[in-house]
């Protein structure tokens, strides 16, 4: 009961943080691209290789200013913005003249994708090399050697070297975007195949990172729980390597690694940016990078609020778990 | 749990996202009338360029060029003159411009379009400019009032009457009345008849996030016939690797595959001569010590800008005519002063004066190089220099507020029509309104020999002496040195020519891919 | 042999600083100015070709290794003062201070980065003194997470607790018993930093964030991908894999050198 009591409070004391930094997070997220010099309307300069006929006159951006609320002192838009954002409205995007609620719409289920699929992947094959690879062998210390060069090894480097030495070379694979682009599925598994052959490099480059992660994480865990004594006895009776792995090792081994889980959302969704930009990806990275070249306030903002909270309700995923563990050690 | 649960929204959400296609246009099928020259065209797509509506797209030449396809003006221009588009006839006297429209010309919905759609346009545009905006707005309106003669006739009366009205009137896009009369906030208008435009082509699918736009020939077109029953924009990695696997049309030529692709004679190419180009500004209010001519001379054959078209521009392109406008154009004069390099000149000129400025450029590899070869060149005649960068949207704020000591700004459209550009850079009373880096001019620097000579032009209806008054002008600039042209650059578009070769530029802009006429049969 | 793997990698490390000083030295190409024809294929003169302006590869990777390490190492320079002084503060004095300090170290910890990155490097400008900064004020967090726990955890030791009832002052006790043993652990920690700022640094500049006059090999590598042809081309074969291949081996080694130094620390 007090073990209960305890948790109840570390609970809220997290929430109550959470919140805060949440808040803290958000007025960074306002103040921060306000401060960036240019705007939306005087960005008009042709970038090498684009050329460009159009130009607002003076009186025109004063009118469209005027009309995105820009003219207003700034706490006047902080105000605004914070109205908006609690009806659920993220505004609208000053250069794709779209709402941001749909462009992130169109954007985040391919970050989501990237990363849910490398996230799971690496997960699983992660485990599952460190419940089986024997690091005594020699095989097993090769791997462990390999892994922790490649654990050091930023995911967007062996992007661009599989673009260049897989993609490119092999005509089937795709080297940019998500889907062909007008193409007619004749089958729902066309389709997904379709988008799994898009996405197989760009997530491919991302495991091959992540996957040793886990594998440290959950070799770590499995390392102690095999010194237990439970374990040595259930080898003792004469229980199956196989069901030992599984019942005592995985089951009693596998909080930390979930933990570690949600603790790489935050760096991932970096990682899977930058992928983004390497292959031509449209998930958020793609766009995040647009917007701040056109100085588009409400994108940038409502991006980088889609990932905050991301990120946040991760971390406090986390330390939850954290939390219902420590209270069954007190127990 | 929580994850699966994620998976399953996100396969749901995808599901979703890739069914409803963004273009919420569902017009009838086109029905097959006839056969086109070519089934399709595909172009570079890739970026998202908005949604092809006068409200919507983006603040870009490409977002501009796809609306104007699903949307049509009233005149249209060819390599030389200007041409029918939605108007047949057109005449001007005074402030009285008369234009008479083809008949039965059709929006896309099938509903007739008629100079009571025109005059709705002017109205609403007068009250919600749109992105595109020629017709001005507040105060500077041009149009005064407008008289509807018939269903096809239609005068329009403007406040002032100056070289450019007949362009600006010519070039805003009709709107269908019957819709946008609804319409209070076409900035945020979503409707499902939003892309019901007046244009050749219809916008048939649009997805934003892969940047992909499928425009379909509209067979209620009057005025001709168009070339392509579809134009595709597709999202490529590689422009080069997918023009060879066919996958594109029509694409930029690298200057390091020209030898090999001009000696091909299955592909065309056109050239964009001299249309990029890059100036040095001098901001005299922070270095007046620059308004001794002597010394801008000194600067001038200080420049070695032959090695900067050789070594930048990898010999595509031209030393910069000291006069502005760029060599092999219509209104180039070859009696400018030139500045060849001559650093001895130079430093005669200097007079072992010594100074220390800094350069302000965008971060671009190209603006970056040019920026190193002129710190070398200056370092040798006493000017030291710091070259400072920042991205493109500081740069041009910074350019456009005068913050900076010397300058080097790049853009495209010098091949474009002069008059456009003359003016707003080398007027006292048009220059630095803070509009645009490109139409910046000299800070601190009083000319009214030239400022007079550009706002005379203006008025100058005449072709012939409107184009002696732009030679006196760069004759002029190339005297005073108010800036430094460094150099223009060339740029080859390439296609192959046995699949289709239509592709044109017109008269003011060179751009074969954002111009209407490529897309219509000849 | 409980040091031999740390040797190798040190001498690893030294040689590569030593075949990067000959390219910043002695070696005849300028790593600015074009010194050959444009996109030479590695041979005798250029011995890994050079670039689309003809500038000599070698010498912009020698010059870009200098440039990285100026980086990792402020950054860690930074990181070393900042963490410490904050961890160690927020553990020591506890109360108020540990509440702020600690909601900052939370803030600091749970912002995603590239993006709040992105924002900032157009923001700040493209110095090299502003991508210093950016990297450093994210990596700080962690490391005064880290001091701070272990400052606590001394704090509760026996003989802190006799030292203060002894009347030792504060500064006395930080000193003679926390910085003893708290100045390894932040070393290898800051140690640690140099290589993730060199492979933030690359990160930023391949985004096109970074110092654009400055050579750096995330720099190069984003010019060379965004080639037009380059698909097409051999190219890359020599103009993308030297910045490459050379960011690789100097990060990894830089990184397993800090988890070595970690390792031993630990024993």
């Amino acid at each position: 009961m007090k073990g209960f009591f305890i948790l109840k409070k570390t609970i809220l004391k997290k929430t109550v943080l959470l919140l805060v930094s949440f808040l803290a997070i958000y007025l960074i997220n306002f103040i921060l691209p306000r401060c960036m010099p240019g705007d939306p309307f005087d960005y008009t300069s042709a970038v090498v290789g684009e050329d460009n006929l159009f130009e607002m006159s003076t009186e025109q951006k004063e009118y469209m200013r005027k009309y995105y609320g820009m003219d207003k002192p700034i706490f006047t838009q902080f105000m605004e913005t914070v109205k908006q954002n609690i009806l659920g409205n993220l505004g609208e995007s000053i250069h794709f003249k779209k709402s941001v609620a749909q462009i992130i719409n169109e954007r985040l289920p391919w970050t989501l994708l990237i990363m849910t699929s490398t996230l799971i992947i690496s997960f699983i094959l992660g485990v599952a090399l460190a419940l089986f690879n024997d690091e005594n062998t020699i095989l097993g210390k090769y791997i462990y050697n390999i892994f922790s060069v490649i654990i050091e090894i930023p995911p967007y480097i062996i992007g661009i070297v599989l673009l260049f030495t897989v993609a490119v070379r092999i005509k089937f694979i795709p080297i940019s975007g998500a889907v062909t682009p007008f193409i007619s599925y004749s089958s729902t598994i066309h389709k997904i195949y379709d988008i799994f052959i898009h996405s197989l490099v760009p997530v491919l480059s991302m495991c091959i990172v992540t996957i040793p992660k886990f594998y440290f994480t959950a070799n770590a865990s499995f390392v102690d729980i095999r010194k237990k004594l439970y374990v040595y006895n259930a080898h003792l009776k004469g229980i199956k390597n196989s069901r030992i792995s599984y019942k005592y090792i995985l089951i009693n081994g596998i909080t930390p690694v979930i933990v570690r889980l949600f603790l790489s959302v935050g760096s991932l969704i970096g990682a899977t940016m930058l992928i983004e930009n390497v292959f031509a990806y449209p998930g958020l990275g793609l766009i995040m990078r647009e917007a701040v070249k056109y100085r588009d306030y409400p994108l940038i903002q409502g991006i980088f609020l889609i990932s905050s909270i991301l990120v946040l309700l991760n971390l406090f995923v986390a330390d939850i778990i954290n939390s219902v563990v420590a209270k069954e050690v007190l127990k | 749990m929580k994850n699966i649960k994620r998976f399953f929204s996100l396969m749901l959400v995808m599901c979703i996202l890739i069914t409803s296609v963004a273009c919420g246009n569902t017009t009838e099928p086109t029905k097959q009338t006839g056969t086109y020259k070519v089934p399709t065209l595909k172009l570079e797509g890739g970026t998202d360029f908005g949604t092809p509506n006068p409200y919507l797209h983006a603040s870009r030449g490409p977002g501009n060029a796809k609306m104007n396809l699903v949307f049509a003006s009233m005149l249209e221009k060819n390599a030389e003159k200007d041409v029918q588009w939605l108007a047949k006839e057109w005449s001007f006297k005074d402030n009285e411009y008369t234009f008479t429209l083809f008949e039965n010309l059709k929006f896309h919905d099938g509903k007739p379009l008629t100079t009571e759609d025109v005059a709705f346009s002017i109205d609403y545009y007068k009250n919600y400019p749109p992105i595109s905006n020629s017709l001005g707005s507040g105060d500077k309106f041009i149009v005064d009032k407008y008289e509807i003669v018939d269903k096809q006739t239609i005068k329009i009366y403007v406040n002032n009457v100056n070289a450019n009205t007949l362009n600006s009137l010519g070039s805003f896009v009709i709107i269908p009345k019957h819709i946008w009369e609804k319409v209070t906030d076409p900035y945020k208008y979503k409707g499902e008849d939003y892309l019901v435009g007046s244009g050749a082509y219809k916008c048939t699918q649009y997805d934003g996030a892969t940047g992909s736009y499928e425009f379909t020939a509209f067979d209620g077109w009057v005025n001709g016939k168009q070339a392509a029953e579809r134009i595709l924009f597709v999202p490529v990695s590689d422009s080069i690797l997918a023009f060879e696997n066919g996958e594109i049309d029509i694409t930029k030529m690298p200057p390091d595959l020209k030898d090999k692709y001009m000696s091909d004679e299955n592909i065309g190419y056109i050239e964009k001569t001299n249309d990029m180009g890059y100036k040095m500004l001098i901001n005299y209010e922070k270095c007046p010590g620059f308004l001794d001519i002597n010394l801008r001379k000194a600067i001038y054959y200080a420049l070695d800008r032959q090695s900067v078209v050789d070594k930048v521009f990898r010999k595509m392109g031209s030393v910069g005519s000291a006069g502005y406008v760029p060599q092999d154009t219509l209104f180039y004069n070859p009696d400018v002063t030139k500045y060849e390099y001559n650093p001895q000149k130079a430093k005669e000129l200097m007079k072992d004066k010594k100074y220390s400025v800094t350069i302000l450029t965008s971060d671009s590899a190209k603006d970056l190089n040019i920026a190193e070869i002129v710190k070398n060149n200056l370092a040798e005649i006493n000017i030291d220099v710091k070259v400072v960068s920042y991205d493109s949207a500081t740069r041009d704020s910074m350019v456009n507020k005068g913050e900076y000591e010397f300058a080097i700004v790049g853009n495209g459209g010098w091949g474009n029509n002069p008059p456009n550009y003359m003016r707003t850079i080398f007027s006292d009373v048009a220059k630095n309104k803070g509009g645009n880096p490109h139409n910046m001019g000299a800070i601190g620097y009083k000319n009214d020999e030239i400022t007079d000579l550009c706002e005379k032009q203006v008025f100058e209806t005449d072709f012939e002496k409107r184009k002696q008054m732009f030679k006196n002008i760069q004759k002029l600039v190339s005297d005073e040195i108010p800036l430094f042209v460094i150099a223009n650059e060339s740029s080859y578009s390439m296609y192959r020519i046995n699949y289709f070769d239509g592709w044109t530029k017109t008269y003011a802009y060179s751009q074969a891919e954002q111009n209407r006429l490529s897309f219509m049969e000849k | 042999m409980k040091y031999r793997k740390i040797t190798i990698l040190v001498v690893c490390f030294i040689s590569l600083c030593c075949i990067f000083l000959y390219g910043v030295t002695f070696y005849k190409y300028s790593s600015v100015l074009p010194s050959g024809s444009a996109l030479e294929k590695p041979n005798l003169l250029h011995i890994l070709g050079t670039d689309d302006l003809g500038v000599d590869i070698f010498a912009q990777i020698s010059r870009s290794f200098f440039h990285s390490m100026f980086i990792g190492l402020s950054c860690a320079f930074i990181t070393f003062i900042l963490g410490g002084v904050l961890g160690i503060s927020a553990g020591f004095v506890g109360g108020k201070v540990d509440i702020l300090i600690s909601f900052f170290i939370n803030i600091a910890l749970s912002i995603p980065q590239l993006p709040v990155m992105i924002v900032l490097g157009a923001f700040l400008g493209q110095r090299t003194s502003n991508v210093i900064l950016i990297i450093s004020a994210f990596s700080w967090g962690s490391i005064a997470k880290i001091m701070r726990a272990k400052t606590i955890s001394i704090c509760d030791k026996p003989f802190i607790k006799l030292a203060k009832s002894y009347g030792g002052t504060n500064f006395y006790i930080i000193y003679n018993h926390l910085l003893r043993q708290l100045l390894p652990l932040l070393s290898v920690n800051a140690i640690a930093v140099i290589g993730s700022a060199i492979i933030q640094e690359s990160s930023l500049a391949y985004l096109g964030l970074s110092d654009p006059l400055a050579r750096s090999w995330g720099l190069m590598i984003s010019k060379a991908t965004r080639f037009n042809g380059i698909f097409f081309t051999e190219f890359w074969k020599w103009w993308l894999m030297s910045p490459l291949v050379s960011l690789v081996i100097c990060t990894v080694l830089l990184r397993l050198l800090s988890k070595e130094l970690q390792q031993i620390l630990q024993n």
